[in-house]
């Protein structure tokens, strides 16, 4: 099957739940995002982002039951799929060589 | 006080993020983060922060949202539109013999109709191609006692250049007089239509020159050097497009004329004049009496008609006032110049006549296109049952109804165009010599739309209104109904109409046509006329201006060329004649009245033989028109003697009402030419000869001799046209032979025709002709309609009475039995069409009997022509339905079921 493909930002919010293994809401998955990137992040963005790696299958939810003060909505903490993980993987495999290739440039 | 952001807001967010996925959790986390900040920064800030948030999420949610349903609704709409086109497609084929049917009915319907109505329009209707053309106006003088009996006489030079002058009614007015003149071309002089036209002509025209100029107003000026103007016609035909024209000296009857210029191949003439020379009129011609001129004039802007036709009238009678030298009551009058030249073009019953007859083709083919939608329709109604059970949406159902009208109405539509313009190209080449230069045939847009709105509005209103009849039913009971093959009284009624209308049209239609093709048949018979017409050749000649002007040079001339043509081996004899035009044609300034010996008044315009002749020896003989009292003329009526003449037996009545043939030999008549007069003896009484153009009007004639008769008496021809008759056995001699006879006696001298006098005579009755072609032309097109709609009526009848005819032929129905039952309706409607028909063509046939031209209703025996034609019609149609009836097995039609 042929693997999806993912935007920057996508694989930054994967490689983001993937750092914050303790529990990744979209509340914490924005503030480490726009602290590590040095990025400003709009909510609405993010949020369609999460739609549509979900709709990929690339990421995967637990839920925590509605609390009265989330006006009685249920909380997602993120997870990154198998399908994610290779995805994941594949990209990082891509950067390294093309990192290897571009080193005698870049130096480092 | 509640800790959470505006309801409104929340809502507003609720809605726009999708529902069930990240959605819910966004709002939840929106929440938690707005308690927090207000927990931290206040109510205000945290608002400010929650309605932002709102704004920038809700909005793109919402953009995408309506994206992805915009993207959805048009691949649904296009699936929808590929889907509906592929059942318009599949619907077409499944009945192909109703398509075909409708297609051939439709584009033969729209083809003819447009090119005919394109052909009416262009004669009568369509705008002349001229600049603000809805302005211009045709300006002549009139006279209240209608001298020429309503015919125009013309204007004279002086009343054209006092209008220029004196009136402010017009911005443009413009004179122009055309008739044949000789033109050298090399050394050879052809005979060629000429206008003199003042300078104001090509401005007010809008005239537009290929090569030099057109004519200007210094060339009118006395002393002005004679120039020429050559239309683009004679350019290419007789210059082969030389551009090198300009500047070449050419005589115009032999008055030598610089060619200045070449008309544009866009400019289109007034009249037939393929070339121009300026209006320079001789002293004579300046006087208020020599009316030979045609003027046009330009309305200024914001005048109409009577406040033109007022300043005319006030003008001409202050002229006639102030110089008592002038004959009184004259006037003058504008009319639109669109409605002279379209009454000019052919009595305004022609056009009616052509119009209705094309309206009633165009009729039928919407009826019979009607009639085969509704069968179609009707055979459906047990697959619309089906496909409305299975679950297809009535909107589905009446989007491909509509689109297979529509599609039908396109196809013929389409095939129609083709037809027109092949059409309208073959006439209009042959129409292009004859008709006037203002006439122009394009396929205008508003005949093309009025005929495919007719025909689209008919397509959609048959093929959709049935089917939303049919809807009305349940599926289930569509099923049933058509399964028992049966159809509806009311609709059985409906298609009745529809085929009795195209019957009675047909048979209106066809009572014209029978009628105008029988009138045609009648013109064409020549044994009528009253002379012979077989195995002559008639020649006219045109000689130079002024040369033949005495008595002594013209006899010399004719006595010259009758040797000659004599001495031809083809030509056993041959006879001379000219034109002698009594009366006072509408000029009452220069008439040539008749006087009777010993009345006190000259004979009256309307009665004197007007058409009279001079002829030479011998004329009586070859033509074989008989002599009832005395003799012909012949060689004894020599120059010098005794003028004598002829009279016809009409003319003897008109001069000398009282007497009866014997006893006008012996009187005595006076011709008055203004500058000179004649008086001459009656030798003879000839019988009648008709005029050519109607079935028995005469034309009372006066024969005086030729020797004798002055060439200048009626003054009117400036150059002097012969005519020659010759009796020719054997082949036609090639007229380049009679061009060389002629130069070895005058190489001035032009023939202007050489035809022969069957041929001529054909000319005549060109508009009987016409007329007759056309409604041949539309009524076979309507019969063939009617053949198609009655072929297919049956058709859907049988089609839909198979079950029951089934049923008789297992009864034991026998084959007669089963026809009456088959088309026993149908003949019916047809015998009650047809004498609606027949009744309605009595009165449409007496309106056209009052018109100048008998065009139809031509009583009993073209009606009763017609009404045989149409049955013969209706049988032919009714064959191939009944052998299908007849074939029908009980067995198979009741297990089809």
């Amino acid at each position: 099957m042929a693997q999806e493909s993912i935007g920057e930002l996508e694989h930054l919010i994967l490689l983001t739940i993937l750092n914050l293994s303790d529990g990744a809401s979209a509340i914490r998955i924005r503030a480490v995002l726009e602290s590590e990137s040095e990025r400003r992040l709009t909510r609405g963005a993010l949020y369609r982002s999460l739609d549509r790696l979900g709709e990929k299958g690339l990421i995967d939810w637990n839920k925590v039951e509605p609390t009265e003060d989330r006006g009685g909505h249920a909380k997602r903490f993120y997870l990154v799929s198998a399908t994610g993980m290779e995805v994941v993987r594949s990209r990082r495999n891509t950067l390294e060589r093309l990192w290897a290739g571009a080193a005698g440039v870049l130096g480092g | 006080m509640s800790k959470r952001p505006s309801r409104f807001l929340q809502a507003l967010l609720a809605r726009a993020v999708p529902n069930g996925a990240s959605g819910l959790s966004l709002l939840g986390d929106l929440l938690e983060e707005y308690t927090s900040l207000r927990g931290r920064s206040g109510r205000l800030v945290a608002d400010a922060w929650y309605t932002y948030q709102v704004l920038s999420i809700a909005v793109p949610y919402a953009l995408g949202a309506f994206r992805r349903r915009s993207t959805d609704l048009v691949a649904k709409s296009v699936r929808g539109v590929g889907l509906d086109l592929r059942y318009t497609y599949r619907g077409l084929r499944a009945s192909l013999g109703v398509t075909f049917l409708a297609v051939v009915s439709l584009s033969l319907g729209i083809g003819f109709t447009t090119a005919v109505s394109t052909l009416i329009n262009g004669i009568w209707f369509a705008p002349l191609p001229y600049p603000n053309a809805e302005r211009m106006v045709d300006i002549e003088d009139t006279h209240a006692t209608e001298v020429c009996n309503a015919c125009s006489p013309g204007t004279s030079y002086a009343s054209f250049l006092d209008w220029q002058r004196d009136l402010s009614v017009f911005d443009g007015i413009a004179a122009t007089s055309g008739r044949m003149r000789i033109l050298m071309i090399g050394d050879r002089p052809r005979e060629v239509r000429i206008a003199a036209v003042s300078g104001s002509l090509a401005g007010l025209m809008g005239v537009k020159t290929r090569l030099g100029r057109a004519i200007l107003s210094e060339d009118e000026l006395p002393g002005a050097e004679p120039v020429l103007v050559l239309g683009h016609g004679l350019w290419v035909s007789a210059f082969a497009r030389d551009l090198g024209v300009i500047g070449q000296v050419l005589r115009v009857d032999s008055v030598p004329h610089t060619v200045v210029g070449v008309l544009d191949e866009e400019t289109s003439t007034l009249d037939r004049a393929r070339a121009w020379v300026a209006l320079a009129p001789n002293a004579g011609e300046h006087s208020y009496g020599a009316r030979a001129l045609w003027v046009v004039g330009r309305l200024a802007e914001g005048t109409d008609v009577e406040t033109a036709n007022e300043q005319l009238g006030t003008y001409a009678a202050a002229r006639y006032e102030a110089d008592p030298s002038l004959i009184p009551g004259w006037s003058a009058r504008a009319r639109p110049l669109r409605g002279v030249l379209a009454e000019a073009a052919g009595p305004p019953i022609v056009a009616a006549t052509l119009f209705a007859a094309t309206l009633m083709v165009l009729l039928i083919a919407c009826t019979n296109l009607a009639a085969l939608l509704l069968a179609r329709v009707t055979e459906r109604e047990r697959e619309l049952g089906i496909r409305m059970a299975i679950g297809s949406s009535r909107g589905r159902l009446v989007r491909v109804a509509v689109l297979e009208s529509l599609a039908l109405a396109l196809a013929g539509g389409l095939v129609g165009m083709v037809v027109a313009s092949l059409s309208l190209g073959r006439v209009t080449t042959q129409l292009m010599s004859v008709v006037p230069g203002w006439m122009t045939f394009p396929i205008d847009a508003r005949v093309v739309g009025s005929v495919f709105a007719a025909v689209l509005i008919t397509a959609v209103m048959c093929g959709t209104l049935p089917m939303l009849r049919a809807f009305a039913i349940t599926p289930g009971q569509g099923m049933i109904g058509t399964i028992a093959g049966r159809t509806s009284p009311a609709r059985l009624r409906k298609h009745d109409w529809l085929l009795g209308a195209q019957i009675a049209l047909g048979v209106i239609l066809l009572a014209g046509s029978v009628a105008a093709v029988r009138t045609f048949l009648r013109v064409s018979d020549f044994d009528r006329l009253g002379h012979r017409y077989e195995d002559l050749i008639t020649i006219g000649l045109a000689t130079p201006e002024g040369r033949y002007s005495d008595a002594a040079s013209a006899q010399t001339l004719t006595d010259q060329l009758t040797r000659r043509f004599e001495a031809h081996p083809s030509v056993t004899a041959a006879i001379a004649s000219k034109g002698l035009f009594l009366g006072s044609w509408g000029s009452a300034d220069s008439p040539s009245p008749v006087w009777v010996a010993g009345a006190a008044e000259a004979v009256p315009d309307l009665v004197v033989p007007r058409h009279s002749m001079s002829v030479s020896t011998g004329y009586f003989d070859l033509l074989q028109i008989p002599i009832l009292a005395g003799r012909a003329i012949d060689a004894s009526d020599s120059p010098g003697g005794v003028a004598t003449a002829v009279a016809s037996e009409g003319a003897a009545r008109a001069l000398w009402p009282d007497a009866v043939a014997t006893e006008v030999l012996g009187r005595q008549f006076r011709v008055d030419g203004g500058s000179e007069e004649q008086w001459f003896t009656v030798v003879g009484v000839s019988a009648d000869v008709v005029y050519p153009r109607s079935a028995r009007m005469v034309l009372p004639k006066i024969y005086t001799s030729l020797a004798q008769t002055s060439p200048t008496l009626i003054g009117d021809s400036p150059s002097y046209l012969l005519t020659f008759q010759l009796d020719v056995r054997g082949p036609l001699p090639d007229p380049e032979n009679w061009q060389a006879l002629i130069a070895e006696v005058d190489p001035d001298i032009a023939i202007a025709w050489v035809t022969t006098v069957e041929e001529e005579l054909r000319q005549w009755i060109t508009t009987f002709t016409l007329n007759a072609g056309l409604m041949t032309l539309l009524s076979s097109l309507a019969l063939g309609l009617l053949l198609l709609g009655v072929y297919g009526t049956l058709s859907y009848r049988i089609a839909t009475m198979r079950h029951e005819i089934g049923i008789r032929v297992a009864l034991g129905a026998q084959p007669g039995a089963l026809v009456r039952a088959v088309t026993g309706r149908v003949a019916r409607v047809f015998a009650l069409a047809l004498m609606v028909g027949l009744l309605a063509s009595v009165p449409v046939g007496a309106a056209f009997r009052g018109g100048e031209l008998p065009l139809g209703g031509e009583g009993p025996v073209s009606l009763t022509l017609a009404a045989g034609l149409l049955l013969l019609i209706g049988v032919l149609a009714c064959l191939a339905p009944v052998r299908r009836a007849l074939a029908i097995d009980p067995i198979e039609s009741l297990k089809a079921d």
